[in-house]
């Protein structure tokens, strides 16, 4: 008997310690396979697991009970279960465990090779107890004789499962602490900036709302040392809280404070929002010729709107305005500000503006909706310089007089007598008007003609040409519609 | 072979391999939490390579080393996903500062880890299958949002092969655990603060 009794206990031991023991319940949900796409599912994938987690001595939930649990929760992305789903899984599926996983990589052919992600989950918590990623390629199982190397994904499978699973606890130890979490859904806190004293609204909803009163938490929000008690709205859909802003600009974090009737206190960030109590200061720069301190353009007007001290707006306005308060531009957008604006001096219609004096005003709203406005004077100049020409001729001494109107200044001008022969007779040039030429001029010939060309442009670029066919008649006729295209070409050179 | 050439091509060899950069590199800008990085979020990566869903492996993969590390509480990444919709930032967008701030007050995060997948390859070249990783994994404070740590890594999967085909890592997906883990023991060994027991 003595003999036996080592024998007896060895046995006992060999059967108490060698067949699986319960190591806890667990949901062994469908594997997320990348491989396919973002949402795909691997079936055989995972029936391999959830033998292997068998083996290991866990009691599997059914996987037609998992199946009823995605559905029911409208779980659509696997692998990547939140708290609230876990613990769901934990009370409705009586899971002790979650085991979620992710396949990365699935090849069969030219070389097997498959990889996978695990992670367990404990449901009382829902924290992460073990997580392991394991590849294997065919050439990994490769020996140096060659002998018994992998040909398919089940030569693979083989030894995968037991490598992936292998450093898996046999069981977890009970979370240490309670069931009640915080477990927002969703939080609507609005307005993100506002002026003082505008009323600030935060509505959350909770993943638990139909819990009765007495297991829900009471909720608060507390901002900048001040609590404001959350009220469940009328429709028992979100819990509303309302405050007025805080006097003193700033940005404000609004915290959430949960006190279940156990006594046991939780707090989250809900979000922010940004107190503004100054209005922004805009600028104004035109990019035209200066003359005299005022701004003048003829072709395009360069309007650059800015803010001094830059921060984002919500909206803003560039108009032009003439002297009778008429809008006749208006461009704006509920946008950043533009780098530049270009007016060629036409209304919003399309029409050429009239030369005048215009008002460039630039308002701009900041995200409170506080808003400035700037303004400029500038001055729009299209019409070419008038030049008046007289002619004067005693015996053989010829005197051409030019003259302008009022108008912009003279960038220069030019005049060349041609005879008919085209022989050039005179040329003179300058950079102001009035200007007295003379030149002699003998007519040998019959025909007693001179020709002349004036040309003269102002400081904006406003250009005037006046051919004259007879200067002793002083007939003149604007030639820009004439085409005279190198003559005409190699004198603008 | 000379004596002074063969001294002149150990030298030239010693100059280059000193010159070859040493990864992972971490670039230190601020100091971690004195008391320890216990619970952590890892937001979604943003993927710049050409893998398909690179991002997405390569985070399941980081998860689980540092959950295996033993020494990290890491936030599960359905909570994440789920504060990202709240917040509507999409999965590959990296959160601003204020948005670091929400997710790090709601999730009790002490710290967050994200990063960007520069380079993520496999293709099969005559008998082996080639491997190419390279990703910067980023340090942020759980509480401001601010990057304290940040980590460049590269490597292929030839770089581990030792003796014929054998510890070549012919899986892009082995090739990131592997990597994982040098980055993990990196952080460790540069006074990454674990959980207290």
């Amino acid at each position: 008997m003595n003999k036996l009794q080592p024998l007896c206990i060895a046995l006992f031991l060999l059967l108490v310690l060698g067949r699986p023991g319960f190591a806890g319940t667990i949901a062994v949900f469908p594997l997320l396979d990348v491989t396919v796409s973002s949402n795909g599912v691997s079936y055989v994938l995972t029936d391999y697991v959830r033998r292997e987690t068998a083996d290991i001595g866990f009691e599997l939930v059914s996987d037609r009970d998992i199946m009823q649990f995605l559905i029911r929760h409208r779980i659509r992305a696997l692998g990547s279960l939140s708290s609230h789903e876990i613990m769901a899984a934990g009370r409705e599926l009586q899971a002790d465990l979650v085991l979620q996983g992710t396949v990365c990589q699935l090849q069969q052919s030219p070389d097997p090779a498959v990889s996978l992600s695990v992670e367990l989950i404990r449901t009382s918590d829902a924290s992460v107890v073990w997580a392991n990623t394991e590849a294997l390629y065919s050439s990994d199982l490769t020996s140096l004789l060659g002998l018994q190397d992998p040909e398919n994904l089940n030569d693979l499978y083989a030894v995968f499962f037991s490598r992936l699973l292998a450093t898996m606890p046999g069981g977890v130890n009970p979370s240490p602490g309670s069931d009640e979490i915080l477990d927002i859904d969703s939080v609507v806190l609005l307005p993100k900036y506002l002026r003082p004293g505008e009323k600030v609204r935060c509505k959350i909803r909770m993943q638990t709302m139909d819990l009765g009163n007495a297991l829900r938490p009471r909720l608060t929000a507390s901002v900048a040392g001040r609590d404001y008690p959350f009220a469940l709205d009328s429709e028992g859909y979100y819990f509303i809280a309302d405050w007025p802003a805080q006097n003193m600009a700033g940005h404000y974090q609004v915290s959430l404070t949960a006190v279940w009737p156990s006594g046991r206190k939780k707090t989250a960030v809900l979000g922010s929002y940004t107190v503004d109590d100054r209005a922004p200061e805009g600028a104004l720069y035109l990019r035209g010729r200066q003359v005299d301190g005022k701004t003048f353009f003829s072709d395009k007007l360069y309007i650059v709107p800015t803010l001094t001290d830059p921060e984002p707006v919500s909206r803003w306005e560039v108009m032009v305005v003439d002297q009778e308060n008429q809008v006749i531009v208006r461009q704006g957008a509920s946008d950043r500000l533009p780098y530049r604006l270009t007016w060629r001096g036409r209304t919003t219609l399309g029409a050429l503006a009239p030369d005048g004096e215009y008002t460039v005003v630039f308002k701009v709203w900041d995200r409170t909706m506080l808003s400035a406005s700037v303004e400029q004077e500038v001055s729009f100049r299209r019409s070419p310089p008038e030049i008046n020409i007289d002619l004067n001729s005693e015996e053989e001494r010829i005197t051409v007089t030019l003259d302008k109107e009022a108008g912009m200044p003279l960038s220069y001008w030019w005049l060349k007598v041609y005879e008919q022969s085209g022989r050039l007779v005179k040329l003179a040039q300058g950079e102001h008007l009035p200007a007295t030429i003379e030149f002699e001029y003998t007519d040998g010939e019959d025909d007693e003609r001179l020709e002349g060309v004036v040309v003269a442009r102002d400081i904006l670029g406003n250009l005037t040409r006046k051919k004259i066919k007879n200067l002793f008649r002083l007939d003149s006729e604007d030639e820009s519609g004439e085409v005279e295209m190198e003559k005409e070409w190699l004198e603008e050179f | 072979m000379s004596r002074p050439l063969s001294c002149c091509i150990v030298i030239l060899w010693l100059l280059l391999a000193g010159c070859a950069r040493e990864v992972p590199k971490l670039y230190d800008f601020a100091g971690l939490p004195e008391k320890g990085a216990c619970r952590i979020a890892v937001l979604p990566f943003i993927d710049k390579g050409t893998y398909p869903r690179g991002a997405v492996i390569l985070y399941k993969v980081f998860v689980s080393e540092l959950v295996a590390s033993g020494n990290f509480k890491v936030v599960l990444e359905g909570d994440i996903r789920d504060l990202y919709k709240q917040l509507m930032i999409y999965p590959n967008a990296q959160p601003n500062q204020e948005q670091l701030e929400v997710i790090g007050g709601r999730l009790g995060a002490v710290l967050f880890i994200g990063g960007d997948i520069l380079k993520m390859q496999q293709r099969k070249s005559r008998n082996t299958m080639e491997t190419d990783l390279t990703f910067i994994l980023r340090i942020y404070d759980g509480v401001s949002g601010r990057v304290l740590w940040e980590t460049y890594h590269r490597r292929q999967g030839d770089y581990y092969q030792k003796v014929l085909h054998f510890g070549r890592i012919n899986t892009i997906t082995g090739l990131a655990r592997q990597m994982s883990r040098e980055v993990i023991d990196l952080w460790l060994e540069k006074g990454m603060t674990p959980c207290p027991r």
